[in-house]
C-alpha cells in the first residue's frame, strides 16, 4: 500500500525498517583527476567485508529482500567517512570490463542487458545514470588514452561520442576512479556500448559501471557526521534503494558510497536506513 | 486539484509519480569573462541539463521541482537554476542576428503578464577573433529601442564562455532583443546565443568540494513547470575548468482548477504552494552593479558599517485582481566578492537636501511613512523604517566630514527627534550610512524626517531613504549564500504596484558585480 502520510512511512519503518552499516574499505591514495581525465575524482567505497579491493568488490550488505521485485526506499543516511567531501550512496550497476592495454574497442560488455528499468507510474522507465570508470589494474608506462566512447545517452539516444579521456597519469594508481566524457548536451547514461582505446598502456584495465545516486551525505569536516533524511530534509520522499531491473540476464549491482572531488585515502563509515514500502 | 501540499507532494514521490534528472557540465578548461571586465556580473555557463522530461506523461499537467544539489571539482561561487528561454543568436562572421522568442506571458500574481529577466551571452562555438556587440531590446515596462552597453566579446572567448548584459541606464530586465550590432574583429566567426533569465533558485556553492542539497519546497521555491521547459544552469563567479555533476527529482502535479488564494502565503509550504497555484508567482532576477561608493570612517557618526545602494530600482509591477498584495519568498544572492546583500523597500524618500555652501542647503520635504497592510491584517497599519538609510545621490563635494542633523519623528510618532551624522569627506553617488545607530536614544526607526541641516559641504544632494529590509543574504567570498523565507516570524508589509525594490550591498565599496533572484507571490484579498 503506498504511503499517504509521513505517519505511514514512520510506522512502515518501526514495523519493518533496516539500517544498514556500511563499514567500508580502506582505498589508499588515489590518482587524481586532471581535466582531460573528467576533471573530477571519485572516491568509491565498498563495503570492508569481502572486498579485496580491487579485483574482487562487494557492495555494503542489503538484506536479501532488497530486489528489483521489492519497492524499498532509503530513509536516512548518516554518514563519518573518514575524508571530507560530496557524498552520495550509490548503486552501481557494472556494465562491463575494459582492456587498457590494448586499441580499439576494448569493452567487454557485461552479460546483463542494458538498459536496466523501474516500475514508475508512467510505465517502466529507464534508469540514468552517471559513467563511472574504474581502475582494476595499474597503468603503467603510458597514460592510456580513450578515444571515445560509444554510449545510450539518458534519452536514449545512441550516441558516438567525440570527446577523449586521457588517464591522468602514467602509473595510475588501482582504484583511482573518474567520471568518463559525454558529448556536451548529455548529462547522463543508459549504457555504454564501445570503449575505444586510442593510446593503450603497458598494462592495466578498467570496470565501467552505470553509477545510480540515492542519497547525498557530504562531509564537511573531517571526523564530523553528516545526515540525509528523505522524509522532511533533503528530500520529501524517499527515493528506490531497490535495483533496477535489467532488460535481460542478471545484474551485477551493489550498494557503495561515492565519495566525489576526493582522492585522498578514505574509508567510508556509514549508516543508511531503507524501510519497505508494501 | 494541482499538488499543494508537502503530504501530497511526497505521496506522488511514494507512488512513483516523480522523475530524476542528472546534472553534468563537462567543462574542461577554463571559459573566458565573455563581456569584458566591468561589465559582466558573472561568468560560465555552468552544468547544464537538457529540457525536462518531455512528453509529460498522460495527466500530467506540469513537473514540479523538489531538490536540486550539485557537486563541483572546485570550491566555486553559487549556481543559478533557471528557466532559458532562447531569445536569439549571433553569427559573428556575418554579424546577421537571428531573432528568436520573448519572454513569455504567463499569469504571475493574479494576471497574465509578459515576463521580463536578464540576458545571458554565451558562446556557443569557439571564437576565433571578437566581435564587439550591443543589444538593442524591449526593457520590462514594454518601451523598445533601448541600447544595452557595448560589449566587446573577449577575444578567442571558448565554447560555453558565458556573460549577462549590463542594460541601459534605468532598465531592470529586458522583455524581448529586436536587435544586435557587431562590428569590429579579425575576420571574427564563431556563434552567440542571447539567453533569456527566468530564475527558479540559487543553489549553495561547493565549499571544499562538499556538496549541499537545496529542498527547494522547504525553501519557499514552487514552480509548476510544463513540458519542453528549458532548465540550465549557470555557475556563477567562477571562469575555473571544473566538473560539476549534480541531480534534480521533479514530482508529477496533478491536474484540476487552481485553488483560490489565501491570505497567508509564507506560514507553510502549503500555504505557498496554494498562493503560487491560485496566482503564480512571480520570479525577478536582478543584475545589479553597485558604482564605487565611499567607506563609512571607522570611529565616526557614519552608519558604522560600509553600504553601497543600487543606482536604480526594481519596480513591483501591478497586481492582479484578488491579489492584495505581494511578498517576497525565496531570495537568493550572490557577489563576486564577501559582502551581505539586502532587498530593501524602499518606501519613501522622506527628505532631500542638496548643499549650497556655507553650511546652507536647499531643503525638500519627502513623504512619510506610508501606512500599509501587512499579510493577514485586515487593515493597513503605520509603517516604521527600521532600516532608514541617508543616501548621497549627487556627490557632495567641497567638505571635510560634513556633519548632517536630521529632525525626525520615530518610531512612536514623536516629532522632533534627532540623529546627528558625520559623513565622509566627498562621498560618492550611492554611498549609503546606515542612520539606525545614530537615532537619538531609545529610538529604533523613524516615521518621517521634518528636515536636514549641514554643517559643512559645498555641493551635492543627500536623500533620507525610509527603508524596510525584506531579505537579505551572506555573499561568501566569491560564493553566494541561500536565505529561507517560508515560515519567517516576521509579518512583511504587502508590497503594491510602484514600489521600489533596491538592493544595498553592505560591507563594500567597491563595483563589483551581483545578482539576486526572488519571488513575489501574491497574497489573496
Amino acid at each position: 500500500m503506498t504511503w499517504a502520510t509521513a505517519d505511514d512511512v514512520l510506522k512502515a519503518d518501526r514495523q519493518r525498517g533496516v539500517t544498514v552499516p556500511m563499514n567500508g574499505a580502506a582505498t589508499g591514495n588515489l590518482t587524481s583527476a586532471s581535466v582531460n581525465s573528467g576533471g573530477m575524482s571519485m572516491n568509491v567505497l565498498f563495503n570492508n567485508f569481502g572486498t579485496t579491493l580491487w579485483s574482487s568488490l562487494k557492495g555494503f550488505p542489503l538484506p536479501p529482500a532488497v530486489t528489483d521485485q521489492q519497492d524499498w526506499r532509503a530513509l536516512w543516511l548518516k554518514n563519518a567517512s573518514t575524508r571530507a567531501g560530496a557524498y552520495w550512496a550509490a548503486l552501481l550497476y557494472k556494465i562491463g570490463d575494459v582492456n587498457l592495454a590494448a586499441s580499439g574497442q576494448q569493452l567487454t560488455h557485461h552479460a546483463a542487458g542494458f538498459p536496466i528499468t523501474r516500475s514508475m507510474a508512467a510505465g517502466n522507465t529507464e534508469v540514468r545514470g552517471f559513467p563511472l570508470i574504474l581502475t582494476t589494474t595499474a597503468t603503467s608506462t603510458t597514460a592510456p588514452v580513450i578515444g571515445n566512447i560509444k554510449y545510450r545517452n539518458g534519452d536514449g539516444n545512441i550516441v558516438t561520442g567525440t570527446q577523449s579521456f586521457t588517464y591522468p597519469a602514467t602509473n595510475t594508481v588501482v582504484g583511482s576512479s573518474y567520471l568518463l566524457s559525454l558529448e556536451d548536451e548529455d548529462e547522463s547514461i543508459q549504457d555504454i556500448t564501445e570503449v575505444n582505446i586510442a593510446t593503450p598502456s603497458s598494462a592495466g584495465s578498467a570496470a565501467v559501471y552505470l553509477a545510480e545516486p540515492i542519497l547525498p551525505a557530504s562531509v564537511f569536516m573531517a571526523g564530523s557526521v553528516s545526515q540525509a533524511d528523505a522524509l522532511r530534509g533533503a528530500r520529501f520522499g524517499l527515493p528506490r534503494i531497490n535495483p533496477a531491473t535489467p532488460a535481460s540476464g542478471t545484474l551485477d549491482w551493489q550498494l557503495a558510497l561515492m565519495c566525489c572531488g576526493v582522492a585522498s585515502t578514505n574509508t567510508g563509515t556509514a549508516l543508511l536506513r531503507i524501510v519497505p514500502q508494501t | 486539484m494541482p499538488v499543494l501540499t508537502v503530504e501530497e507532494a511526497q505521496r506522488q514521490v511514494h507512488e512513483d509519480r516523480c522523475a530524476t534528472r542528472l546534472v553534468d557540465n563537462h567543462i574542461r578548461s577554463t571559459r573566458s569573462s565573455l563581456l569584458g571586465a566591468g561589465a559582466a556580473t558573472v561568468t560560465r555557463n555552468g552544468p547544464t541539463i537538457r529540457a525536462i522530461p518531455n512528453p509529460l506523461p498522460s495527466g500530467v499537467p506540469a513537473y514540479i521541482p523538489e531538490f536540486v544539489e550539485i557537486m563541483s571539482s572546485a570550491a566555486t561561487g553559487p549556481i543559478l537554476l533557471y528557466e532559458a528561454v532562447l531569445l536569439g543568436s549571433l553569427d559573428c562572421a556575418t554579424g546577421t542576428f537571428t531573432d528568436g522568442a520573448a519572454f513569455p506571458t504567463r499569469t504571475a500574481l493574479g494576471s497574465s503578464r509578459q515576463l521580463s529577466g536578464q540576458v545571458v551571452v554565451e558562446c556557443a562555438t569557439d571564437m576565433v577573433s571578437q566581435r564587439t556587440i550591443q543589444v538593442t531590446y524591449v526593457n520590462q515596462d514594454g518601451t523598445g529601442g533601448r541600447s544595452s552597453a557595448s560589449h566587446a566579446i573577449t577575444v578567442n572567448a571558448l565554447k560555453n564562455s558565458t556573460g549577462i548584459l549590463v542594460l541601459q541606464a534605468g532598465d531592470t530586465a529586458v522583455q524581448d532583443i529586436t536587435a544586435v550590432s557587431a562590428s569590429g574583429g579579425t575576420s571574427p566567426t564563431g556563434t552567440l546565443n542571447f539567453w533569456g533569465v527566468i530564475p527558479v533558485a540559487m543553489i549553495p556553492a561547493s565549499f571544499g568540494a562538499a556538496m549541499l542539497t537545496k529542498n527547494l519546497l522547504a525553501e519557499g521555491v514552487i514552480r509548476r513547470l510544463a513540458a519542453g521547459t528549458n532548465l540550465r544552469c549557470l555557475q556563477l563567479n567562477t571562469q575555473a575548468a571544473e566538473r560539476a555533476i549534480g541531480m534534480l527529482r521533479f514530482v508529477h502535479d496533478t491536474a484540476g482548477s487552481a485553488p483560490t488564494g489565501n491570505k497567508r502565503p509564507l506560514d507553510s509550504v502549503g500555504n505557498l504552494m496554494v498562493n503560487q497555484a491560485a496566482f503564480g508567482e512571480l520570479a525577478v532576477g536582478l543584475n545589479v552593479r553597485h558604482t564605487p561608493a565611499t567607506t563609512a570612517t571607522v570611529g565616526a557618526t557614519s552608519g558604522l558599517q560600509t553600504a553601497q545602494v543600487w543606482d536604480r530600482d526594481y519596480v513591483v509591477p501591478s497586481l492582479g485582481a484578488g491579489v492584495d498584495g505581494a511578498v517576497i519568498s525565496s531570495y537568493g544572492g550572490s557577489a563576486s566578492a564577501t559582502t551581505e546583500q539586502v532587498l530593501v523597500w524602499r518606501a519613501a524618500v522622506c527628505a532631500a537636501m542638496t548643499f549650497t555652501g556655507g553650511g546652507n542647503r536647499t531643503y525638500v520635504q519627502g513623504a512619510a511613512m506610508p501606512s500599509r497592510k501587512h499579510y493577514s491584517r485586515a487593515s493597513a497599519e503605520q509603517t516604521v523604517s527600521r532600516m532608514p538609510i541617508l543616501r548621497v545621490s549627487a556627490a557632495v563635494g567641497g567638505a571635510s566630514t560634513p556633519t548632517i542633523t536630521i529632525s525626525y519623528t520615530n518610531q512612536d510618532g514623536v516629532s522632533g527627534r534627532t540623529c546627528v551624522m558625520t559623513i565622509p569627506s566627498n562621498p560618492a553617488a550611492n554611498s549609503a550610512f546606515f542612520m539606525l545607530p545614530h537615532l537619538q536614544a531609545g529610538d529604533s526607526g523613524i516615521i518621517s524626517v521634518e528636515d536636514m541641516v549641514p554643517s559643512g559641504g559645498s555641493t551635492g544632494t543627500l536623500e533620507v531613504w525610509g527603508c524596510v529590509d525584506l531579505g537579505a543574504d551572506v555573499c561568501f567570498s566569491s560564493g553566494g549564500g541561500q536565505n529561507v523565507q517560508v515560515a519567517t516570524p516576521s509579518e512583511q508589509p504587502l508590497l503594491q504596484a510602484g514600489d521600489a525594490l533596491n538592493v544595498v550591498r553592505v560591507n563594500a565599496a567597491t563595483s563589483v558585480g551581483s545578482f539576486c533572484c526572488f519571488d513575489l507571490i501574491g497574497v489573496a484579498a
